[in-house]
């Protein structure tokens, strides 16, 4: 059976690609800030999930290989190593108010030091093609070197239509064709917009998208393999037969869910 | 006749790909108090390791240990837990206080604690006509006993955990800090025994193993007891009857007469 290399270990690693869209567009009002900054405090909160997941100790266990692409005006890899070495080289180490469980059922406010790794940008257009060839090749070298483990799982942020959606859709097609014994690489597209209506999650057709960029980001989706439907939905999403990993107009608690499934769910590390 | 308590097997081996110094499983005995007990750090807790270990040698070495047949009365269990919760603070809050890690800094303010499942196996040999054995148990750590009473075909029977396909990702497991409407509550167990008969204490990997080749009716069942910590790669190699890769701890208890001791084999058929 595929997908059933878990959970992953320091000798079975899995392998994690957040794509962010990093455009101009990005600088829309959403929620309480602009689309960039929630999109950034959603990404550094979930590589400190993932941190604190491979936590033993004062140690962190390589469970996980970690890349992070933003594309703007170009394609950077923000990010890229083992957890271990990006747990221990923030950018920036935040200290911030959080209110945490006092261990008797209620809450107490308290000093976090809270990691920095992406910082806010939106600049120019949106090479989601290229940023899908540099993710291409990030995934592409971890899998001749784990080619029995879980397959790669690429999250992509995004706002807004690519600059070249046949180029896109192409290279997104390669990226989707990677694999290891275990199975085919997960891309999962998460679409932010402060549009009221018309949010979708997981769908399993495309004929209830009434939006032409939202068929696009649906059939550039995985299928989300039926052993990740408890992890779906243990993240509170709701998947049925055949959904896609794929969100559309989504607000921030949807993001942070699509999140969580990517990192820290599907892979078992909780 | 003087009944004793042999052990027959004691290891522990971390997941493959890690150090020893990774694992979070424990073994300990008392030979004299006749105590016996395995724990498996759930790992990404917060100091599993510390913790697998303070509940197995507390279990076994403590005199504050009441008689396990009253623990579950009156909640006694909690009280013992809540004594191992200290010494798991202590410990952990002079590792925080020399880290130089931010992440660890956090889980402590936040209170994080670590989990972990537990056996623990306490025998009674005072009277050599009843001779009993209580345990306490939570999560997916299991007691295996065999039960050669003559003349009838040996007795297998798994605590808590029946089948193979009763393992999950999420069992029960203790608290290293105390949980308001914690809903996790360890359960006792009773059970007579007599020579010859054998007690396996495991955890999650190795139960799960044992329980799938008794279902199959796998005769490599019996190699569980000639098992040592060299052979577990090649178990976890094999194709048929694959051991999880997981850390592994195994406890294999003999009940014997110190008097007339005999080295037989062991088959469970």
């Amino acid at each position: 059976m595929a997908y059933a290399n878990l959970p992953i270990g320091t000798s079975n690693p899995g392998l994690i690609l957040i794509l962010v869209d990093q455009s101009y567009s990005m600088r829309d009002p959403y929620e309480n800030g602009q689309k960039k900054d929630v999109a950034t405090l959603a990404v550094n909160r979930a590589i400190y999930e993932v941190v604190l997941a491979c936590q033993s100790g004062e140690h962190i266990k390589d469970r996980v290989y970690l890349a992070v692409i933003g594309y703007s005006d170009e394609i950077r890899v923000l990010l890229e190593g083992k957890i271990s070495e990006i747990a221990d080289n923030p950018i920036e180490i935040k200290t911030m108010k959080k209110k945490e469980p006092d261990g008797a059922g209620g809450l107490v406010e308290m000093d976090i030091e809270m990691p920095v790794w992406l910082k806010p940008k939106a600049e120019n257009g949106t090479p989601m093609g290229e940023a899908f060839e540099a993710a291409y090749k990030v995934a592409e070298a971890w899998v001749k070197e784990n080619a029995d483990n879980f397959p790669p799982i690429v999250i992509n942020i995004t706002d807004g239509e690519p600059n070249r959606p046949d180029h896109t859709r192409d290279a997104a097609l390669r990226l989707l064709d990677i694999q290891t014994n275990d199975g085919n690489l997960l891309l999962m597209n998460a679409h932010i917009s402060n549009a009221k209506a018309g949010q979708v999650a997981l769908p399993n057709d495309e004929s209830g998208l009434y939006d032409e960029y939202a068929k696009f980001l649906f059939n550039i989706s995985s299928v989300l393999p039926e052993p990740l439907m408890v992890a779906a939905k243990s993240s509170g999403l709701i998947p049925e037969k055949d959904s896609r990993a794929f969100l559309f107009n989504a607000n921030a608690e949807m993001i942070i869910s699509l999140l969580e499934f990517g990192t820290l769910k599907t892979l078992g590390l909780r | 006749m003087n009944i004793d308590i042999e052990i027959s097997q004691k290891f522990l081996c971390q997941k493959k790909g890690e150090n020893i110094g990774d694992c979070q499983d424990a073994i300990c005995c008392n030979l004299e108090k006749k105590r016996f007990a395995v724990a498996d750090g759930v790992s990404s807790s917060f100091f599993p390791a510390v913790f697998s270990r303070q509940l197995t040698e507390y279990f076994c070495n403590s005199d504050d240990v009441i008689n396990l047949e009253l623990f579950d009365q009156k909640d006694n269990w909690k009280q013992w837990l809540a004594n191992v919760q200290v010494k798991w603070i202590e410990v952990v809050e002079h590792e925080v206080k020399q880290s130089k890690k931010y992440y660890v800094r956090n889980r402590f303010k936040s209170n994080d604690h670590a989990g972990a499942t537990f056996v623990g196996l306490e025998f009674s040999v005072d009277d050599p006509d009843n001779l009993q054995w209580n345990a306490m148990i939570i999560g997916d750590s299991c007691l295996i006993h065999i039960d050669f009473t003559p003349e009838r075909k040996p007795q297998v029977k798994s605590y808590l955990l029946q089948q193979s396909t009763d393992f999950n990702y999420t069992p029960q497991y203790f608290p290293s800090r105390i949980i308001k409407d914690n809903p996790y509550k360890p359960d006792f167990i009773q059970g007579h025994f007599s020579i010859k008969d054998r007690f396996l204490l495991t955890t999650d990997a190795i139960s799960k193993w044992f329980l799938t080749a008794k279902e199959k009716d796998d005769n490599r069942l019996n190699q569980i007891f000639l098992l040592n910590s060299d052979d577990i790669d090649t178990f976890r190699e094999d194709e048929e009857l694959p051991l999880e890769n997981d850390d592994v701890a195994i406890l294999g208890l003999k009940i014997i007469d110190a008097k007339n001791k005999s080295d037989e084999e062991v088959s469970v058929e």
